[in-house]
């Protein structure tokens, strides 16, 4: 059962179109990471995910049930970190975790009290005097603590240092563990979602450009490097980018085939976060 | 209920440290006694200063919560925290708008509360009585105080979230809301003009009913609609305020059309009937029913046609009406603004089909005038206004004669009538006490503008009626409790005509229009018994022609309807709910019944078979004409 499903999603604000018809789903038990640079709609998406936005056309469906008419029902068995932690600032964790207490019916409370602990996050002291990592951290145990079937991340990463960083994808990587969590994610930390990404999207002005398994995504992106001219065959290979070096080129294909493999053709996997560059990256660059 | 209770708590948590303010400012009220502010009446001084701290309190916080409570949270993108939780958007609006609400309107109780648990009240007429008055301490006072607070909250959110948004909406906002502003406006000025007061308050209460509405159902729109989309926000906000707040301008509008072309069929109650000496028309006021505010127009209507013209609220214009003798012209005073002054005088040719009304040059701005009278070519008025007896052109505004009135405030003086349209008569009475010490009576030269005779009766008499041509006046002496003496004076002598014994109980007397004397005289009951009335008809020196014995106790003369018949109106009921209503041949004394219940509008001096004479007032409240053959037709049937 897929506990997310988009179809031809379509956002504009005014005469700007932010989303174009995007279509994904998230299995249950999986780990879902959208990537895409600033401004290329991955809010707006998780917006409409949450039922804040009102999609122009197509249809988002949240745990099997329409999300904009059944917001509240089903953001029920939902976990929501948001890119910016919104948590009133005169509210302690402490009331935090009352007031979301009667909201979910599966909280756990000594889950929460624990995860604090091990964050190191004082219980006391109001929200806006927190560090921003401890807002994320405390975002992340009121997501945590309702117990979800889907767990919605924003960036949940964003402007934190990379002690904070790590800390957020342990604590995910547990919960994953303990209770196979459906995760989706949007995030700019590429190297800390690679471990824990089941499946990945990469949108970029909007479209969506990549929606694929992970180790498929991986299995297909190569960085070649040719002598010069030795270009023979390589159209099939689908080339993404071409860098022209000293010593010859080099080439980053998305159709890797293992019957390319030829001696003078150093052949190199790629992270993430290097397909995504590729991918992406151009774009600042022009 | 149970999201709405949770953002409720959790937005009254927030704000706690408002209620503490509060409660520290409710000590302020018990502070002022002791200040050198010079009121002397300590409750009252508490009373006053805790309502006016009460009110700024609830008021301020209700603007600060309401620019605040949404609309920043939406801009600085803090409404999120709600709405990524299972909480359904209408819990959210409610929980915050009834927290901000619960705030604004307890803090000002919180204030009120220590002058009030002392028993304080306020005073209208002490210190503060200019500022609240009565209303301050009833549940009205306290559900419109609730309501504004509301008010308050709900504009400012709307307003706050306008400004907030920053978008190219807020122009049209602006449009709207000045439109929307002079339509209310205007509808407003023209309750005001027409005196419609009590349905413009009801208008205004249902105003602010719905705009309250208004606000309250564009913010939930907001809200639920648009959630955390700010421009959305104040694009559906802008949306459904404009459209509710059309309607309810477009609604306030109409009704106060619908309330101003009221016509006498619209009158629940009848309240006075003033036939034309001549012709079918007559003025009628009365009131409509409680959903134009009880208004209280007047009418002139042409009770054989139908047609009608109001001619202003009857608080404004009563008594100063006045048709011409011969029934071909009316003239009125009309407010020439929202105040009851200035007035300016209104005719109407009554004999020309069709005519609409037209304001004179005549008009008066320090004093309304009254006793209005019209020369027999309906081409003069004559009043009195202020301390001043009047008469001008009604052409062109001439003034013809500008005498002041008799010096002293015990003359009754309110009686003009025009000899012809030259000679202008004004009759006074001096009462001291219950006697009557003068009578006196002036003629005006309007073409010279001077006083071309004076007549003074000395005794202890008053005038109870004039003759029609007006050269007669029927006296009245008085002596204890009733008259005992009545005499015809004739004013072109200055004499008494004819003494005339009052012989038991005369309970009235009138002059006929033929110059005969028409004498009311009633027994008193034997025990037992019921008692018995007695007509006397007298000729023009007091001498008697005639005398009837009517059943009943009680009596009411009418009219003429057809010449040798008058209307009387008889009851032997001692309670006096039933009453039977005959025509008296005042040549036999034979009585034809007409029905039971029909009151006379008309009374003995008019013109037999005017329209005055022919008019009952049902007892249900219908007006209808009885013609000489008996033949009813109703004018009006007010429905109450």
């Amino acid at each position: 059962m897929d506990l997310v499903a988009i179809e031809e999603l379509s956002v504009r604000y005014g005469r700007r179109l932010v989303l174009d018809r995007v279509s994904l789903s998230v299995p249950e038990g999986s780990v879902y990471v959208l990537l895409g640079r600033n401004g290329a709609g991955k809010s707006s998406l998780v917006r409409c995910l949450l039922g804040e936005q009102r999609p122009g056309s197509g249809r988002v469906r949240l745990l099997d049930g329409d999300v904009w008419s059944g917001r509240a029902a089903l953001l029920r068995e939902v976990g929501v970190v948001p890119e910016e932690p919104d948590a009133p600032p005169s509210m302690n964790a402490r009331q935090l975790a009352r007031f979301c207490s009667g909201l979910y019916p599966s909280w756990d409370g000594a889950g929460f009290a624990a995860r604090l602990e091990r964050f190191g996050v004082p219980p006391g002291l109001p929200f806006g005097q927190l560090s921003k990592g401890q807002k994320g951290q405390v975002t992340l145990s009121l997501a945590l603590a309702g117990s979800p079937r889907l767990l919605i991340l924003d960036d949940p990463t964003l402007g934190l240092d990379p002690v904070a960083r790590r800390a957020v994808f342990d604590e995910l990587i547990v919960d994953l563990a303990d209770r196979g969590t459906t995760v989706f994610l949007t995030s700019h930390d590429l190297a800390g979602v690679e471990g824990i990404a089941d499946r990945v999207g990469i949108l970029r002005g909007g479209r969506l450009l990549v929606d694929e398994e992970m180790d498929t995504l991986k299995q297909r992106f190569r960085r070649l490097r040719l002598p010069t001219g030795d270009g023979e065959g390589l159209e099939a290979l689908e080339p993404v980018s071409v860098t022209t070096r000293g010593w010859g080129s080099e080439v980053v294909v998305a159709g890797w085939d293992e019957s390319f493999a030829r001696d003078d053709v150093e052949v190199a996997a790629m992270t993430l976060e290097e397909i995504f560059l590729s991918l992406v990256g151009q774009e600042g660059a022009r | 209920m149970k999201s709405f209770a949770a953002v409720l708590r959790r937005e009254l948590a927030e704000r706690w440290l408002l209620v503490l303010a509060a409660a520290l400012l409710s000590l302020i009220p018990l502070a002022v006694p002791f200040l050198p502010l010079g009121i002397s009446q300590a409750p009252d001084a508490r009373a006053g200063t805790a309502i006016a701290l009460a009110v700024i309190v609830s008021y301020v916080l209700a603007l600060v919560l309401g620019s605040t409570v949404l609309a920043r949270d939406l801009s600085e993108r803090r409404l999120g925290f709600y709405f990524s939780r299972p909480l359904p958007g209408w819990a959210i609006w409610a929980g915050k708008m009834a927290a901000a609400a619960l705030l604004a309107f307890g803090s000002g109780v919180l204030v009120l509360l220590p002058a009030m648990l002392l028993g304080d009240r306020p005073d209208p007429s002490g210190s503060w009585g200019w500022g609240f008055g009565r209303e301050a301490g009833s549940g009205l006072g306290l559900a419109l105080w609730a309501m504004t607070v509301l008010a308050l909250l709900l504009a400012a959110n709307a307003f706050s979230t306008m400004v907030r948004s920053r978008s190219a909406w807020l122009l049209l906002d602006l449009l709207a809301g000045t439109v929307l502003l002079g339509l209310v406006g205007v509808a407003t000025g023209n309750l005001l003009s027409a005196r419609a007061l009590g349905a413009l308050a009801m208008a205004q209460i249902g105003l602010l009913l719905a705009v309250v509405f208004s606000f309250a159902a564009a913010s939930a729109v907001q809200v639920t609609r648009a959630r955390t989309d700010p421009r959305r926000g104040h694009r559906l906000l802008s949306l459904t305020l404009w459209a509710l707040l059309g309607l309810t301008a477009l609604a306030f509008g109409g009704y106060g059309q619908w309330v101003l072309a009221v016509s006498p069929e619209d009158l629940v109650e009848i309240g006075e009937v003033i036939p034309a000496p001549a012709g079918d028309w007559i003025a009628v006021g009365g009131s409509t029913g409680a959903s134009r505010g009880r208004l209280e127009p007047t009418f002139l209507m042409d009770t054989s046609s139908g047609r009608s013209v109001r001619i202003g609220s009857q608080s404004s214009v009563w008594g100063g009406l006045a048709f011409s003798r011969d029934g071909r012209h009316a003239v009125w005073t009309q407010m020439a603004g929202r105040g009851v002054l200035p007035v300016t005088i209104h005719r109407l040719e009554l004999g020309r089909p069709g005519a609409e009304p037209v304001a004179t040059p005549v008009g008066f701005s320090e004093d309304l005038p009254h006793s209005l009278v019209l020369s027999p070519d309906g081409r003069r008025l004559a009043c009195i206004s202020g301390q001043r007896i009047i008469a001008q052109e009604l052409t062109n505004g001439r003034l013809l004669l500008a005498a002041p009135v008799l010096p002293g405030e015990t003359w009754e003086q309110n009686r003009l009538r025009f000899l012809d349209s030259r000679t202008l008569r004004f009759y006074a009475t001096r009462l001291q006490g219950r006697a009557v010490s003068e009578i006196r009576v002036l003629d005006f030269d309007l073409d010279t503008g001077r006083t071309s005779r004076e007549i003074r009766m000395p005794g202890r008499q008053a005038i109870w009626g004039i003759s029609a041509d007006g050269q007669r006046v029927l006296l009245v002496s008085l002596k204890g409790m009733g008259p005992t003496e009545i005499a015809i004076a004739d004013l072109r002598s200055g004499e008494p005509l004819a003494g005339i014994p009052a012989e038991g109980a005369v309970n009235g007397t009138s002059f006929l229009p033929d110059g005969r004397v028409m004498l009311v005289r009633r027994s008193s009951p034997a025990r037992g018994g019921r008692g018995r009335i007695e007509l006397r008809l007298l000729d023009d020196r007091g001498a008697e022609l005639k005398r009837f014995d009517l059943p009943g106790h009680r009596v009411r003369l009418g009219g003429q309807p057809a010449p040798g018949l008058l209307a009387v109106m008889t009851t032997g009921d001692p309670s006096e709910k039933t009453w039977r209503s005959d025509l008296l041949d005042l040549e036999s004394g034979a009585l034809h019944p007409i029905g039971e219940g029909l009151f006379p509008e008309g009374w003995p001096s008019l013109a037999p078979g005017s329209i005055g004479t022919q008019l009952f007032l049902q007892k249900k409240g219908g007006l209808v004409r009885i013609d000489p053959s008996g033949r009813q037709r109703v004018i009006l049937h007010p429905e109450s």
